[in-house]
């Protein structure tokens, strides 16, 4: 197993291409009695990240890897500050996200299919709303907008409700929200969940052309194709643990990334659970 | 404070640009409370006025000498546009009481065949007096009208026979009763307003406080706000401001629709002096409501916070609604409209009072500062509440 993401630094210390630190995150959840017949356990509180560590690198696209329920959206909302950590930090450009989490929110844009737009505003004044949020001036503002809402076509539905809109118009408008502001990191819980092929490919394209402007980019998903095709490294989360970190390159080996995820997986399982 | 204005300017627009909103907070509850106070006033109007020339069906048995002081001798002159007419004593046939039923009769009045020598005897006390029975139907308007001017008109004649001693405000040139109409009107605001305008408000607040916190975190845009840089307390800062300007408007307009529609509700049988309050009284009046309408939004605010849904979080709010309409209530039963200082310190039952004491034309300035004061810090409390409830990962993502 690869262990090559293991936090080695000092708290408060960074390599210079480290912009995101992650160090040993802790986080629990008290199962509700309906949660615990649900998943058949007399557990009451389940650990979805335990001890979690890694960073990525200035202009790199990390992706966490993982199933549903291994604790990839959980890392993500710890480290856009949405949910505290139980123990453990995550030093984003430097600034705490348990110390000074509004620090962080300035750095950060954030695109998660929890997050919802408000259905009675136009993609025009929720992106004028954020970027006022943002302290973003209006000359840029206007200058942003521009840019983003030509390229993705939203200034064809721009004044229309979003109750309004399909749901790769909302992505779209999403996309170009939590850019805004102009972060220099940017988190996506699944990107391209439920979006059909032409919108999951316009938001790929984005993704890499985020990288090429030097952005750093924090994603998750349980697509293999899409970890293989963006991602310079790789986490892979099962059962709140990292299993390995790594390039591709390091991870996999001579095998494809599928086979070598099930074998981490098979690994962490154990054949009986399987 | 930027990003308290930010907000607020988002959330009076999502109010403001609505229609729906629009028409189903602001206008529609004090149009429907029009329409239906009009509606009522005029069944009720119809229903204790007997048209203008209405004649009168009223059978008379027994002493037919009584006809001729009725007709001629009685002063009746306040009945003078309305036509009576006699019938003949009725035959034994008929039957009085199911004529009264059908409303072939409005009026049936049985005199003792003696009446008149018997009425003599009883002035001079040689004989018990003699008995008049007035047979009516209750459940129709003209027989209860019929009713009232004959029993009216049976007293005068049995004054007028027994020529008493004296005479209880009889002088139609003099004003017995002290109070003038500025004073009814007092009367009848300061036990009706402050329950209307706290329910109003109340009403008002609900409808957009729980759309705002609870549907929005029901719908995942809290989260959306949640991750941007604002401060938690300038969300709920911004979010509190923005509901009571909301909650004021919409209080506002309901009420102006209930001034409106008062007189109408009691079938134009009063009549209210609303110029009787002076800007001062108004400006008292928006301090109070202002500050009611925040306690109220900020209750509601952190009620809404603890729901998953607008559907619980409404269901959450409606004892609240119940305590409001009761402490409401109370105003109908305080003798005193300006109650010792210390009863100011109580949030939303200050309100009342304070209310209670402007429209009865006596407001208590010391008790209004007072009421105005501790609703804010209450406000206050409750935003820091709010704010520390945002930040709660349990309270905002269970």
């Amino acid at each position: 197993m690869l262990y090559c993401c293991q936090y080695h630094h000092q708290k408060g210390e960074k390599t210079l291409s480290d912009i995101l630190i992650v160090q040993n995150l802790c986080k629990s959840f008290r199962l509700s009695a309906k949660q615990q017949k649900l998943e058949q356990t007399k557990t009451k509180v389940r650990e979805a990240v335990k001890n979690l560590s890694f960073t990525a690198k200035e202009g790199e696209i990390y992706g966490l890897l993982g199933p549903n329920g291994a604790g990839k959206t959980t890392t993500l909302r710890m480290i856009a500050t949405l949910i505290k950590p139980d123990a453990g930090d995550a030093l984003l450009d430097g600034a705490s996200v348990v110390k000074e989490p509004e620090l962080v929110r300035r750095k950060i844009g954030f695109l998660t299919s929890e997050l919802k737009l408000e259905e009675f505003f136009t993609p025009d004044y929720l992106f004028d709303f954020f970027s006022e949020v943002h302290g973003v001036p209006h000359d840029v503002r206007t200058e942003r907008k521009k840019d983003l809402f030509t390229r993705f076509g939203i200034d064809q539905f721009a004044q229309v409700k979003a109750s309004g809109l399909s749901t790769g118009m909302k992505q779209k408008t999403s996309l170009a929200i939590s850019v805004a502001h102009d972060p220099s990191v940017i988190i996506f819980d699944e990107p391209t969940n439920g979006l059909d092929v032409i919108t999951a490919r316009t938001v790929t394209d984005f993704l890499q052309d985020l990288k090429g402007e030097g952005k750093t980019i924090i994603l998750s998903t349980h697509i293999f194709s899409l970890v293989e095709k963006l991602c310079d490294r790789v986490g892979i989360l099962i059962d709140g643990e990292m299993t390995a970190c790594g390039t591709l390159p390091e991870i996999c080996g001579d095998m494809n990334l599928e086979d070598r995820f099930f074998q981490y997986y098979y690994a962490a399982k154990g054949a009986g659970e399987l | 404070m930027s990003g308290i204005f930010t907000i607020m300017k988002k959330e009076l627009r999502r109010f403001f640009t609505d229609t729906r909103m629009l028409v189903t907070v602001l206008l529609l509850p004090g149009l429907l409370i029009y329409v239906m106070y009009t509606v009522m006033g005029d069944a009720m109007g119809d229903m204790f006025t007997v048209e203008e020339d209405y004649v009168y069906r009223v059978g008379v048995a027994g002493d037919s000498d009584l006809l001729v002081y009725m007709n001629a001798d009685v002063p009746v002159e306040y009945l003078d546009t309305r036509t009576w007419a006699y019938a003949d004593t009725l035959e034994a046939a008929h039957d009085p009481m199911t004529m009264l039923k059908e409303g072939e009769l409005d009026l049936y009045v049985v005199f003792p065949d003696d009446f008149s020598d018997a009425f003599a005897g009883a002035v001079q006390n040689l004989n018990l007096p003699p008995h008049v029975a007035v047979y009516y139907n209750s459940n129709e308007t003209t027989s209860q009208g019929a009713y009232s001017l004959i029993t009216v008109l049976l007293e005068q004649l049995e004054t007028h026979f027994r020529q008493k001693g004296f005479t209880v405000n009889t002088d139609p040139s003099l004003v017995y009763d002290a109070a003038d109409t500025e004073d009814t009107s007092a009367m009848f605001f300061s036990m009706l307003m402050p329950m209307f305008l706290t329910m109003l408000l109340f009403t008002g607040a609900q409808a957009v406080a729980t759309e705002s916190i609870a549907g929005e975190k029901e719908r995942g845009t809290m989260a959306t706000l949640l991750v941007t840089p604002l401060k938690r307390s300038a969300i709920a800062w911004g979010k509190i401001a923005a509901l009571t300007i909301v909650a004021v408007s919409s209080g506002l307009v309901t009420t102006g629709f209930v001034v409106a529609s008062l007189p109408k509700m009691m079938g134009g049988m009063l009549e209210v002096e609303t110029s009787l309050y002076s800007v001062g009284d108004y400006i008292l009046l928006g301090l109070v409501l202002i500050s009611t309408a925040v306690v109220y939004v900020t209750l509601i605010s952190l009620m809404s916070a603890f729901a998953k849904s607008v559907k619980e979080a409404q269901a959450l709010v409606t004892p609240m609604m119940m305590l409001v309409i009761l402490i409401g209530l109370s105003s109908m039963f305080t003798q005193s409209a300006s109650p010792a200082w210390y009863w100011y310190l109580i949030p939303l039952y200050n309100s009342v009072q304070s209310i209670t004491g402007i429209f009865a034309a006596e407001p208590d300035s010391v008790g209004i500062l007072i009421t105005t004061a501790v609703n804010f810090a209450a406000a206050a409390a409750g935003v820091f509440g709010l704010s520390r409830m945002m930040n709660s990962e349990k309270v905002m993502f269970h």
